[in-house]
């Protein structure tokens, strides 16, 4: 019985030792709440841990949103995807990915186009 | 329903499937001196928790790249099953999967190998839950892990007790299930502080922001610890009035407390589920 209860222990003990956590978006290009004078044309975003996107929709005001299927095909803390051609306006950028650890994380990304600015 | 709310709907019933079927694995091998009418429905009891567990666990894994895609069109693109595969939420399956046929093993039969069975079973169950998520990852995972573990074992300890005592002064002789109270308190008065330390170190060291207060996190954070609070008060009358009250055949209202108790643990489950499926306690 105690060999079994120390045999436990130790097992449970070297499974912990393995796991990893949530990844967050530390920061981002653009930059959340920012208004850009000219549209880019690609967000650039930096992961608290390596991480993959699985999801990503735009919606510019109160349009429908798209999908945009392009997607890294790996891992890693700072992902580049190419944008559509965007034009003047509010935009919401809504983003799944998957930590190492296999934990879905999610979030939005805010920010506008207005040549006036600059 | 979107796949999020269906995943924690999910998660909670596993947590409360799988902490009991632990928790009674636990209580049989600690309590069996005490068990003689009872043991064959609590046997059954803890068999059905693992059972119904399964299919939960299962569920949640195979609902995640739901949640990757944020719909259930997910569920059918087979490059995010394949992460999902990759990922330590498989491993996370596996170890509880087999945690939980090593239950189900040392619950089928009496004796010790069965009851090391079970122990071994249950030990898995509460290491898989230190396999993901913030405390695993921290620079001070060498000790939060195990505080983890120590957390969720003594969680499933009182949690499958709960239905054991409750079937031991519905079964047993009013003079056997009074020293079962008596046994659990004894060992309760320990590790039920203990619970609670290893919650308070982990948050101590996980949340460095008072912010989190005024977020889901730390509101389902202190729903949690509102709840230990009030079972707290549960276990107190249980111990000093409830439970010594068995010796005299008087259990209806020490098994209405354990029925509150039950109610309370499970509504902490739910919110364990919510916050580490949704939320996070770093901005």
């Amino acid at each position: 019985m105690r060999f079994a209860t120390v045999a436990m222990t130790l097992a449970a003990w070297l499974i912990a030792q393995s796991a990893q956590a949530h990844a967050h978006l530390e920061k981002s290009t653009p930059a959340e709440g920012s208004t850009l004078s000219a549209p880019p044309a690609a967000v650039e975003m930096t992961f608290s841990e390596a991480a993959r996107l699985t999801a990503l929709w735009i919606q510019r005001d109160q349009e429908q949103r798209r999908a945009i299927k392009d997607l890294p095909a790996n891992a890693g803390t700072v992902l580049r995807v190419a944008l559509p051609v965007l034009t003047s306006g509010a935009y919401v950028l809504a983003w799944r990915a998957v930590g190492a650890d296999g934990h879905v994380t999610s979030g939005v990304l805010h920010f506008a186009v207005s040549p006036r600015v600059g | 329903m979107s796949p999020d709310v269906l995943s924690v709907v999910l998660r909670a019933l596993s947590f409360v499937a799988l902490l009991q079927a632990a928790g009674i694995a636990l209580f049989m091998r600690l309590f069996q001196p005490f068990l003689i009418l009872a043991q064959r429905d609590i046997r059954q009891l803890g068999m059905w928790s693992a059972a119904i567990a399964l299919p939960l666990l299962i569920a949640q894994y195979l609902l995640e790249p739901a949640r990757m895609a944020g719909d259930f069109s997910g569920l059918l693109d087979l490059s995010l099953q394949r992460i999902n595969l990759a990922s330590l939420a498989a491993v996370t399956l596996g170890v509880r999967v087999t945690g939980v046929v090593l239950i189900l093993a040392g619950l089928s039969r009496a004796g010790h190998a069965a009851g090391v069975l079970g122990l071994g079973g249950a030990a898995l169950v509460a290491a898989s839950f230190a396999l993901m998520g913030h405390t695993a990852v921290h620079a001070e995972r060498s000790w939060l892990a195990p505080a983890l573990i120590i957390h969720v074992l003594i969680g499933a300890f009182w949690f499958g007790a709960i239905p054991g005592l409750y079937l031991v002064t519905l079964r047993e002789a009013a003079e056997l299930a009074a020293r079962a109270v008596a046994a659990f308190s004894k060992i309760a008065i320990w590790v039920v502080p203990a619970l609670a330390v290893a919650g308070a170190l982990m948050a101590l060291v996980l949340i460095r922001r008072l912010a989190v207060f005024r977020e889901p996190y730390g509101w389902l954070l202190l729903v949690k610890v509102m709840g230990f609070a009030l079972l707290m008060g549960f276990a107190a009358a249980n111990r000093l009035r409830l439970g010594p009250a068995v010796v005299r055949g008087a259990t209806r209202s020490f098994r209405r407390s354990l029925a509150a108790e039950y109610i309370l643990i499970a509504g902490v489950l739910a919110a364990t589920a919510t916050m580490t499926s949704l939320y996070s306690p770093e901005p």
